[in-house]
């Protein structure tokens, strides 16, 4: 049985992975089994930090070879090791579950020994998982980039998800600080299992990572600007078909390098990637339309009102009549609100008090509407900017880091971007 | 000015409209159980009849199908004492257009409605997830205290999940139990208290699931005013981490 103090060891590092979600599997149960999945993931605590707490994030073991420098678990560093057998994880797993704690697992390990010897625990823990233990809740495996092709595929066919995380967003950065990584031996990986993923959904396979695949970069601990990190995520949805690329903050661990910045990035500007990678996914925004690759994302207004204020010429749209489209690109106008707009407009025209009990977020979306012709925003560009800016301020506090996990973002579908 | 009163089911709200259409009058309010009336209020006690009840019904259906009736009554399930009125409004509505006008959002009441009807959804969902078992001699048993009546709402999603477990999901604040023999639900009313043994592992488990709890925050991010916004205080009393 896992003791504590493993369990703290084990855990204490996985949290910097920032992908949490347990969505995008319908898993069903089977006659003799434990659990299930749900499509739209479920949240089963909240952290001190406001973050969601829906799988064991656990680690197999903490013992590395490599010595990756923004990494606590690099050779390098001195801290405590501990490792867990894969039955260990089983226990552990069914017990939580079974008392509703957790949504599922996400396994994750340092490389121990080599990539192959690691991927295979990792494998032998999820397939003892759902064959001896009749675990049929949600899983997220790590890949272990590096390891045999086949037993990589073979992982596929019993987990949910599955995640190669691309570190960095340059491969000159990979190299010089993930020294024993390599950009073709994360993306090589990806590609295979993107293939198996895409030919698997033809036939109708709904075992193979019914979840697909996701993956992670660190911001902040290298030079890159949002507009190439932005590019980069639109090329990875395209080419890999990833359901969801994660951001997460550099967070400074005792290095002592000058390869490394001292001081943590601050957590709005993951939060303003986070509303970026929303405009590519859901809001039908392309990169270069959001910003040019030397550019950074403006902290001061999120990136949908940035836009709309560099596209004033397709300002006021009218909502009684603008089509779906065209009015979730409104600031102030969300998914949520823009499909109410569509459907209360068959039963009357809609006046602005209306969009106010719709819940538009009216200090943004004033400047950008008429409601029946008239107009009540500012005229001024900048004054519009100014009022953005100032709307912005008031609800950042609530907001941060809400759009890193899917089961909570639902609820600001609605009117906040 | 005049209010009903009726035993708060669907059947009784039916029966109001009944008596809204035949008798030509449109009242201030619905309301069941105990309440106060103002002094310039009557009350007119509606009675619930279940073959009145089902021609309503059969009335609202034309409206727009089996899914309007529904999503019509969720409400119904509210803490909010404005439950009746709203429901009753928004049937009504219905009725004299002959349509379904559930997503005419211009409408006050429409507005209430699917405002009471996402809190209730929000409140299932959220419980699926914040429910706490604890394994005990005979099975697993969970007690929380929903805002709303939900707790048969939250139960299949469990059987499914633990199709071969039996277990008991126990409403403190209604003294509702959903018990599940491991083949089929049901929902009943407990007044006596509950007393259930728990197993030996389970204090072992409970510790170990609060170490991984306090070790997965980040201690420099600390945002309680986001946890308090998704996880709210009340609900946190029947939660094991917050023991
Ligand atoms: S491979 Fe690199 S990032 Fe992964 S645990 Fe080892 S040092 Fe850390």
């Amino acid at each position: 049985m896992l003791d504590e103090q493993r369990l703290k060891i084990l855990t204490e590092s996985a949290k910097y992975d920032v992908s949490c979600s347990s969505s995008g599997s319908d898993r069903r149960n089977t006659a003799k089994g434990t659990g299930n999945a749900a499509m739209c993931g479920i949240c089963h605590s909240f952290t001190q930090d406001g973050r969601c707490v829906s799988l064991l994030k656990i680690l197999l073991s903490n013992r590395c070879v490599y010595d990756c420098l923004y990494c606590v678990n690099r050779r390098s560093n001195d801290v405590p090791r501990a490792s867990a057998s894969p039955d260990e994880i089983c226990r552990l797993v069914m017990s939580f579950y079974r008392r509703n704690y957790i949504e599922g697992l996400f396994l994750s390990s340092a490389i121990e020994k080599s990539p192959d010897h690691t991927m295979e625990l990792l494998l032998e823990t999820v397939v003892r998982l759902r064959k001896l233990y009749g675990f049929n809740g949600y899983i997220h495996l790590k890949g272990i980039p590096g390891a045999d092709e086949l037993m990589l595929k073979r992982a596929g066919g019993y987990v949910d998800r599955m995640s190669f995380n691309i570190e960095l967003p340059s491969e000159k950065s990979l190299k010089l600080l993930a020294p024993q990584k390599s950009k073709k031996a994360i993306l090589t990986p990806m590609s295979d299992m993107a293939a198996e993923y895409v030919a698997a959904k033809a036939e109708k396979n709904k075992l193979f990572l019914p979840a697909g695949q996701t993956t992670q970069m660190i911001v902040g601990a290298s030079p890159e600007h949002d507009g190439a990190i932005i590019r980069l995520t639109e090329g990875l949805y395209k080419k890999f078909a990833l359901k969801r690329v994660y951001f997460s903050s550099y967070v400074p661990t005792n290095t002592n390098t000058d390869l490394l910045p001292t001081a943590p990035v601050g957590l709005l500007r993951e939060h303003r990637l986070y509303q970026a990678d929303w405009l590519l996914r859901f809001y039908g925004f392309s990169a270069s339309e959001i910003l040019s690759e030397n550019e950074d994302l403006d902290v001061t207004v999120d990136p949908k009102c940035a836009w709309a204020l560099k596209h004033m010429e397709q300002f006021p749209v009218e909502v009684n009549s603008a089509p779906p489209e065209m009015l979730v690109r409104v600031p102030g106008i969300g998914f949520i609100t823009a499909n109410k707009i569509v459907r209360a407009r068959k039963f009357s025209r809609l006046d602005f008090n209306d969009l106010y009990k719709m819940r538009v977020v009216m200090k943004r979306a004033v400047h950008f509407i008429t409601c029946n012709g008239k107009f009540s925003g500012q005229p001024h560009l900048q004054s519009v900017k100014n009022l953005l800016v100032l709307a912005e301020n008031s609800t950042n506090a609530v907001q941060l880091s809400m759009f890193s996990s899917p089961e909570i973002s639902t609820s600001v579908i609605g009117g906040q971007l | 000015m005049f209010i009903y009163r009726c035993d708060g089911t669907k059947e009784g709200i039916l029966c109001c409209l009944y008596d809204s259409f035949t008798a030509k009058r449109v009242p201030d309010a619905v309301y069941s159980g105990r309440f106060q009336p103002a002094f310039d209020q009557e009350v007119i006690d509606v009675k619930t009849d279940e073959k009145i009840a089902a021609r309503v019904r059969s009335g609202i259906v034309k409206c727009g199908g089996i899914s309007l009736l529904s999503e019509l009554f969720l409400p119904l399930r509210s803490c909010e004492s404005l439950r009746e009125t709203v429901v009753f409004f928004v049937a009504y509505r219905c009725l004299k257009e002959r349509r379904n006008v559930i997503t005419d959002y211009t409408d006050n009441n429409v507005l209430l409605h699917r405002d009471l009807a996402a809190r209730i959804k929000k409140e299932v969902h959220n419980m699926h997830g914040f429910l706490r078992f604890a394994e005990c001699t005979g099975g697993l048993y969970a007690h929380f205290s929903p805002d709303n009546d939900v707790v048969d709402l939250v139960a299949p999603h469990f059987a499914r999940r633990f199709s071969g477990e039996k277990f008991i999901i126990h409403d403190t604040k209604r003294n509702l139990l959903a018990v599940y023999d491991g083949k089929s639900l049901k929902t009943v009313l407990n007044d006596s208290p509950v007393t259930v043994y728990l197993s030996t592992e389970e204090e072992q488990f409970r510790k170990l699931w609060k170490t991984y709890f306090d070790s997965v925050s980040i201690e420099s991010r600390k945002n309680k005013r986001l946890q308090d916004n998704f996880l709210p205080r009340r609900y946190r009393k029947d939660m094991t981490e917050f023991q």
